[in-house]
């Protein structure tokens, strides 16, 4: 599994280096980007999309799918490394955040308490977590051209659909839970989109 | 000493080809040619063997063991070379490496290093820049530096030069030299095989011909070539390929012993080649 990390994140090093620089800028406008409205709770979700798509493109753009399943791995190790790759990423994006909301608070450059700031880290968590669950069996299951455009659509959709989710997460419906409910969902979710991408995994041919 | 790749009874239906009944055995210390014209079943036979592709019925056996639940294990002894190169084409040399390397418990850096030296490649070179021969030898180099213990070659030589053809059939003797290890390698190129295979296992259009010991089938086979006047339906039946022509036929038999008791006055025989053997088999009787 190490192996297939490893190589998810090399392949993604550019991305990552680019993710750490773009936030750290965005950070510079300080709680704009961590309000309720903020931009973070879209770019993670956005950045983390990015880079699981990244790979799965490149490998089926190339045929590298052919080497990796011929290299001492299991297919069901490959589909793992997927999504664990994917979450790694969006706790290492999360961090970035919270390292600068803490650094920010410490230095006193932003209120106590900046409005939504929670809401918005459940909304990037769900919105990641639904572009993930449906995207990586969406490429396992259909051809490379076919998966690119609808991992696109869902892409814009899931843009939009982020306006939704925050409306209902921010400061005022979060007390409800429904942010709260939403995370096990997600995480219900991300199961079951596993077992579906190692069942059409151990059925692809190469 | 345990088979290092046993096939039984593969069969394998893909779209409108399909492959039936495929069997052969490789025991260890021996390098066996896997021939057959295009669209035989040569790569589909290959996929079956690293599970890239899902089998219909039979069994294959690496290292005495099936490969479900021992695949890790078993694809950690094998090394491949395949037809296309499959590696990042953007990426420097050494950058795909890096991404292989952790996969294999045997793998050996100098080893690597030593084989880019001799096949003079430079790990900074993108893949993209490299010819078709070039990156066999990429391939190549990684498979030789885990240690395995069995190279499955698809169309390795085709593209190559004359002189890096020729390296290439002293690695593969190198390789087999302790007498521990394997080779199987398909190519269109028969006379490689002439040089260095000791089995050759032939398949067309899906169907095994055969799998035996190349002195063999070079004893078994030969070319016919006599009158028009002789092609009766008794003296086609011995005949596995045939070709007429103004002044008479030529033709390729299994049969070279009975052939020449029954009709030596009336014909001329000659040593087949493979691929003699392949052309006239996948000709039939024309």
């Amino acid at each position: 599994m190490k192996e297939l990390l490893y190589r998810s994140f090399y392949l993604q090093k550019k991305i990552i280096a680019f993710e750490i620089a773009f936030m750290s800028l965005l950070m510079l406008f300080g709680d704009v980007f961590l309000n309720n409205n903020g931009v973070f709770l879209r770019i993670i979700p956005s950045l983390v999309f990015l880079s699981v798509t990244y790979v799965d493109q490149l490998d089926e753009s190339t045929s590298y799918t052919r080497v990796l399943n011929s290299l001492p791995t299991s297919r069901k190790d490959i589909v793992n490394a997927k999504y664990l790759s994917a979450l790694i990423l969006y706790f290492f994006n999360l961090l970035i955040v919270l390292g600068f909301y803490y650094g920010f608070l410490r230095l006193g450059w932003i209120s106590d308490y900046v409005t939504g700031f929670w809401g918005g880290v459940i909304v990037s968590f769900i919105i990641s977590g639904l572009l993930v669950a449906i995207s990586i069996p969406v490429t396992i299951i259909y051809s490379y051209s076919k998966s690119k455009v609808i991992n696109m659509i869902m892409f814009i959709m899931m843009f939009n659909f982020s306006n939704v989710v925050i409306t209902t997460t921010n400061s005022d419906t979060l007390p409800n839970g429904v942010g709260y409910v939403m995370i096990p969902t997600i995480f219900i979710m991300l199961f079951f989109s596993r077992i579906i991408s190692v069942n059409a995994y151990l059925k692809k041919e190469f | 000493m345990e088979s290092i790749l046993k096939v039984n009874n593969l069969s394998k239906k893909y779209g409108d080809f399909s492959l039936e009944n495929i069997s052969f055995n490789l025991e260890p210390g021996y390098i066996m040619g896997f021939i057959g014209p295009n669209g035989a079943g040569k790569t589909t036979t290959i996929k079956l063997i690293m599970n890239l592709i899902q089998k219909d019925s039979g069994e294959i056996r690496l290292f005495g063991e099936i490969l479900a639940g021992h695949e890790v294990k078993i694809k950690d002894r094998i090394g491949f070379v395949y037809d296309q190169c499959n590696y990042y084409e953007t990426f420097k040399i050494k950058d795909n490496v890096k991404l292989i390397a952790p996969f294999y418990t045997k793998w050996n850096w100098d080893t690597f290093d030593n084989y880019l030296k001799r096949f003079k490649l430079n790990p900074d070179q993108k893949l993209s820049q490299l010819s078709q021969g070039m990156k066999i030898k990429f391939q190549l180099a990684i498979a030789l530096s885990h240690d395995a213990d069995f190279l499955l070659m698809d169309e390795p030589t085709s593209g190559l030069d004359p002189v890096f053809r020729s390296e290439i059939l002293d690695i593969l003797k190198e390789y087999i030299e302790k007498g521990e290890r394997s080779v199987l390698f398909s190519t269109h190129i028969t006379t490689d095989l002439e040089k260095i295979a000791d089995y050759v296992t032939f398949i067309n259009e899906g169907q095994m011909v055969f799998s035996t010991d190349k002195d063999s089938i070079l004893e078994q086979y030969a070319l016919v070539k006599g009158g028009l006047e002789l092609l009766n339906e008794d003296f086609k039946t011995n005949l596995v390929g045939l070709r007429k022509n103004a002044f008479g036929f030529e033709g390729l038999t299994g049969n070279r012993d009975q052939m020449k008791t029954r009709y030596k006055d009336n014909i001329m025989i000659e040593k087949a080649s493979l691929e003699d053997i392949m052309v006239y088999t996948a000709g039939g009787i024309r």
